[in-house]
C-alpha cells in the first residue's frame, strides 16, 4: 500500500506563505455561501508538498525554485502596480494583478510566456489541488471543501460563514 | 520449471494475457515477459486522486521514459504516455473497461470514405464482423463483461439483422446511473438510442470477484477493490494456473531475434534480446514463436529497433488514434443525480454509449462518423481532474475567481451530462511512428525512445465537431446549456486509442503482417495488441483488440 509520510518541514517563509493565501483566495475566494482557498488552507497543502521531495512527483524539485522566483516577482509587480506588497493587496487588487498574470503583461518576468503558461497555471492548479485533495495532504481542512461540494458522499452540505473570523 | 517453451510473449496485458490464456489451454508451454512489476488490488490504496493521478504515479514520466512528439511546425516534445502502465496487466490496469465491439462499419469502412480527399490509404479489413463474433463471445465470457445486450436496436450485435436473441453478456448490467431514463427519453424523441454499454466491471459477484463498489476511482486509476477486470485476474491468471505459463516480471524485451530468410524468402524468429536492470548485460530466450503486444507504438518501436526487414518500408506507418470530443451541458432545474441507493452515487462510473451517429446521411452519401461515451462530470469525473478542467463555456476555459464559484456552485446544485466522442480516423501515411537515433533521446535502459508525428485530418476535426454539434443540438432542445465543447484539434501529441503502425493485409506490398498479424518477413512473429488494425474503427479498441489475439491464438 502506499502510505502519505507529512513531511516534517515547511518551504515558505512567513510572508511567502501569506503571499500565496493571498493569491489562492483570489483563485478560490470564499464567499457568503462557499468556502475558498483561505477556508480550507490550500496554501498549507502547498507548504507541505514543496517540503517533500520529488521521489513523490518529479515535478516538485522544478517548483521550488519556480515558487521562491516567482513570488518575489509578483510581489515586485505588485509594488509596482500598486505600491503595496503582494500580501497586503486587496481582494480587487490580487485579482487585477492576476489577471495581468495571466495574460502576461507583467514586467519583471522572465517572459510573458512564461506568465502566461508555466506560472498562472501553476499557482491555479496548487489552488484546486490545495482546496481539492485529500485532506491527508494538509488542505481541504477538515473536508470542509470536499463536503460544501458534496463529495464523496451526498448531500452537499450548505456553507454559512460565521461573522468572526480569526 | 524447465527453460523450453513454444511461445515467448511479449508483455502481459490485453492481448499478452489472451494470448497465454488461449496458448496454455491448447497445451503450450509460454514465457511471458513483463518490464513492469506485478501489482495487487491494495497497491491502489487508500484511494487518493492527487498520488494516483496528479503525480502520476501509475505511468511512465516524461522526464526520463518520454515519447517524442513532432508537433506540425517539427518541434520536439517530450510526450506523457498516460495511457500506457508499466506493470503486469499493462494498460488494462487503467482503463475505464468499455468494451463496444468494433461493427460491419469498422470492418468495411471504405465504402463511408469514398470521394473524401487524402482517404486513399483507407482500406477495408480482411476478416468480417461475423468472423468476429465467436471471438467476441470468448472475449466477453473470459473478461467478464457486464451489460444487456438486447437493451436497444443501436446496440452493436443487434443490427443489420445479426439478431442473437439466443446470447447475453455474462452478467446483467451494473447498477444504473441516476441519468439514465432522463437521458434515454430526450435521446428517443430525437429518434436515437442510447444504451447501458457492456463493461468489464463485475455488477455482481463473479468469477471470484465482488461487485463494483463505485468507490468513483475507475479510469485512469487501478482497481481497489478488483472488480474490474484486467489482464492479470482473468486470463493471465488461468494461464498461471496451468503450470504452463512462466511469468517474468522486471523483463525487458529489447530485441526480436531472427535469421533472415535468402533468395527472397521469409525469416523466421528466434526469441528475443531482454535487460533486467538498466545496466544489465542483455541475454537471449529462445523459442519457435514470439507474439508481441506491449501497444501500438511501443511494438511498432520494437520492430523498428529489431531492424525487422520491411521491403514496402510501412512499420510504423498508418498509426492512428481516434478523434475525440468532449462536450459538458448541465440543465437548470434538474437537481443533482444522487436519486438513491438504487442508482450510481455520487462516485459513479457511467455509462451510456450513444451509437446514433456512427454513420450518418451528408449530401447523399452514408459517412462515418463516431459514438459517444455518456457521462454526468459531477459524479463520474473525480474532482481534481474535474475542477482543473472547470469550463462554462466553449471559449470560457479553465475559470478562476468568481467564475470557478459560480462553476462550482452549479455543479453542486444542478444535474449535467458529459458525452466522450470517439471517432473514425483518416489514416495517413505521415502519421507514423519512428525510433529515436542512437544519439537521441533513450529510456532509463538505454534503448532509444519512440518518436511518433501526427497530424489529424481535416475529416477526423469536422467529424468531431459535426457530432458534438448534433448531440449539443438535441441536448439544448432539451433544455440543457453548454458548459464544454471541445472537438479534435489538428496536433495528437498522444492518445490511449491507438493503433495502426503494424498494418494487417493480405498483400505483402501493401502491409507489415498478413490476415493472422503474422510479420510478411519473420514467420513464427506475432503481433497482438492494436497495432494490428489496418484502420482506425470508431469506437473503444481493446474488447476488438482481445477478440484478434483469440482468434490468432487458437489456430497459431
Amino acid at each position: 500500500m502506499w502510505e502519505y509520510k507529512a513531511p516534517k518541514d515547511r518551504f515558505f517563509t512567513d510572508e511567502e506563505k501569506q503571499q500565496v493565501q493571498a493569491i489562492f483566495e483570489a483563485i478560490l475566494p470564499g464567499g457568503d455561501k462557499n468556502p475558498g482557498a483561505k477556508d480550507v488552507g490550500a496554501a498549507d497543502y502547498l507548504d507541505r508538498l514543496l517540503a517533500m521531495d520529488d521521489s513523490e512527483y518529479y515535478e516538485i524539485a522544478d517548483w521550488k525554485p519556480l515558487y521562491r522566483a516567482g513570488l518575489a516577482m509578483l510581489n515586485a509587480a505588485s509594488q509596482t502596480k500598486f505600491k503595496k506588497a503582494l500580501y497586503q493587496l486587496s481582494a480587487d487588487q490580487m485579482t487585477a494583478l492576476l489577471t495581468d498574470l495571466k495574460a502576461g503583461n507583467l514586467d519583471g518576468f522572465p517572459s510573458p510566456a512564461w506568465q502566461r503558461d508555466r506560472f498562472f497555471p501553476i499557482l491555479r492548479q496548487h489552488c484546486v489541488e490545495g482546496s481539492f485533495s485529500d485532506p491527508r495532504w494538509g488542505g481541504n481542512r477538515d473536508g470542509l471543501m470536499w463536503s460544501w461540494y458534496g463529495y464523496p458522499n451526498g448531500p452537499s452540505k450548505d456553507f454559512t460563514r460565521t461573522p468572526k473570523r480569526s | 520449471m524447465t527453460e523450453k517453451w513454444d511461445a515467448i510473449i511479449v508483455g502481459s496485458g490485453a492481448g499478452g494475457g489472451t494470448a497465454a490464456h488461449v496458448l496454455t489451454r491448447r497445451g503450450k508451454r509460454v514465457l511471458v515477459l513483463e518490464r513492469g512489476p506485478a501489482k495487487t488490488a491494495e497497491d491502489f490504496l487508500p484511494y487518493d486522486e492527487l498520488h494516483f493521478w496528479a503525480h502520476k504515479s501509475l505511468i511512465p514520466h516524461k522526464t526520463n521514459d518520454p515519447m517524442i512528439y513532432v508537433d506540425g511546425k517539427g518541434n520536439r516534445n517530450k510526450s506523457e504516455r498516460w495511457w500506457e502502465a508499466n506493470m503486469v496487466g499493462g494498460s488494462t490496469m487503467i482503463w475505464d473497461a468499455n468494451f463496444p465491439r468494433y461493427t460491419d462499419e469498422d470492418f468495411a469502412v471504405t465504402q463511408y470514405v469514398k470521394d473524401l480527399p487524402n482517404s486513399d490509404a483507407m482500406v477495408d479489413w480482411p476478416w468480417t464482423y461475423e468472423e468476429f463474433v465467436p471471438y467476441f463471445k470468448k472475449a466477453e465470457r473470459d473478461w467478464c463483461v457486464s451489460g444487456d445486450n438486447q437493451d436497444s436496436t443501436e446496440m452493436e450485435s443487434l443490427r443489420n439483422g445479426t439478431i442473437d436473441r439466443e446470447y447475453d453478456y455474462p452478467m446483467p448490467p451494473l447498477r444504473l446511473h441516476s441519468s439514465t431514463t432522463f437521458l434515454k427519453d430526450i435521446f428517443r424523441k430525437a429518434g436515437m438510442r442510447p444504451y447501458v454499454g457492456a463493461r468489464a466491471i463485475n455488477s455482481q459477484t463473479f468469477d471470484s470477484r465482488p461487485a463494483c463498489s463505485f468507490c468513483g476511482y475507475n479510469q485512469l486509476f487501478g482497481c481497489a477493490v478488483n472488480s474490474r477486470a484486467n489482464s492479470g485476474n482473468t486470463v493471465l491468471r488461468k494461464a498461471l494456473s496451468t503450470g504452463l505459463c512462466d511469468l517474468r516480471t522486471g523483463h525487458y524485451v529489447t530485441r526480436l531475434l531472427f535469421d533472415t530468410g535468402n533468395n527472397g524468402k521469409p525469416g523466421k524468429i528466434r526469441g528475443v534480446r531482454y535487460v533486467t536492470n538498466p545496466g544489465s548485460d542483455e541475454k537471449t530466450f529462445e523459442a519457435p514463436l514470439v507474439f508481441v503486444s506491449v501497444q501500438t507504438i511501443q511494438s511498432a518501436r520494437l520492430f523498428l529497433y529489431s531492424e525487422i526487414p520491411d521491403p514496402p518500408k510501412l512499420i510504423g506507418r498508418f498509426l492512428t488514434y481516434h478523434p475525440k470530443g468532449d462536450l459538458h451541458l448541465t440543465f437548470k432545474g434538474m437537481p443533482v443525480w444522487d436519486a438513491g441507493p438504487q442508482f450510481q452515487p455520487r462516485t459513479a462510473i457511467g455509462s451510456l454509449q450513444l451509437r446514433g451517429l456512427y454513420t450518418y446521411e451528408d449530401g447523399g452519401m452514408r459517412r462515418k462518423g463516431g459514438k459517444f461515451s455518456v457521462y454526468d462530470p459531477y459524479t463520474c469525473i473525480p474532482p481534481l481532474h474535474l475542477v482543473q478542467g472547470a469550463s462554462l463555456s466553449e471559449s470560457k476555459k479553465n475559470v478562476w475567481g468568481r467564475e470557478l464559484v459560480d462553476y462550482l456552485s452549479e455543479l453542486r446544485s444542478q444535474g449535467g451530462v458529459s458525452f466522450s466522442f470517439t471517432g473514425e480516423a483518416i489514416s495517413r501515411l505521415d502519421n507514423r511512428v519512428e525510433i529515436e537515433d542512437s544519439d537521441g533521446v533513450k529510456d532509463p535502459w538505454g534503448i532509444p525512445v519512440a518518436r511518433t508525428f501526427y497530424q489529424h485530418d481535416k475529416n477526423d476535426q469536422e467529424v468531431s465537431t459535426y457530432a458534438l454539434k448534433r448531440v449539443a443540438d438535441i441536448m439544448t432542445a432539451a433544455g440543457g446549456e453548454v458548459r464544454k465543447f471541445e472537438p479534435q484539434g489538428k496536433e495528437n501529441p498522444g492518445y490511449g486509442h491507438v493503433h495502426g503502425a503494424l498494418r494487417a493485409g493480405t498483400d505483402p506490398g501493401k502491409s507489415v503482417l498478413d490476415a493472422n498479424c503474422q510479420s510478411h518477413t519473420v514467420k513464427g512473429l506475432y503481433v497482438l495488441d492494436a497495432a494490428f488494425m489496418p484502420t482506425a474503427g470508431a469506437s473503444n479498441p481493446s474488447i476488438t483488440l482481445i477478440a484478434n489475439a483469440y482468434r490468432v491464438c487458437e489456430t497459431v
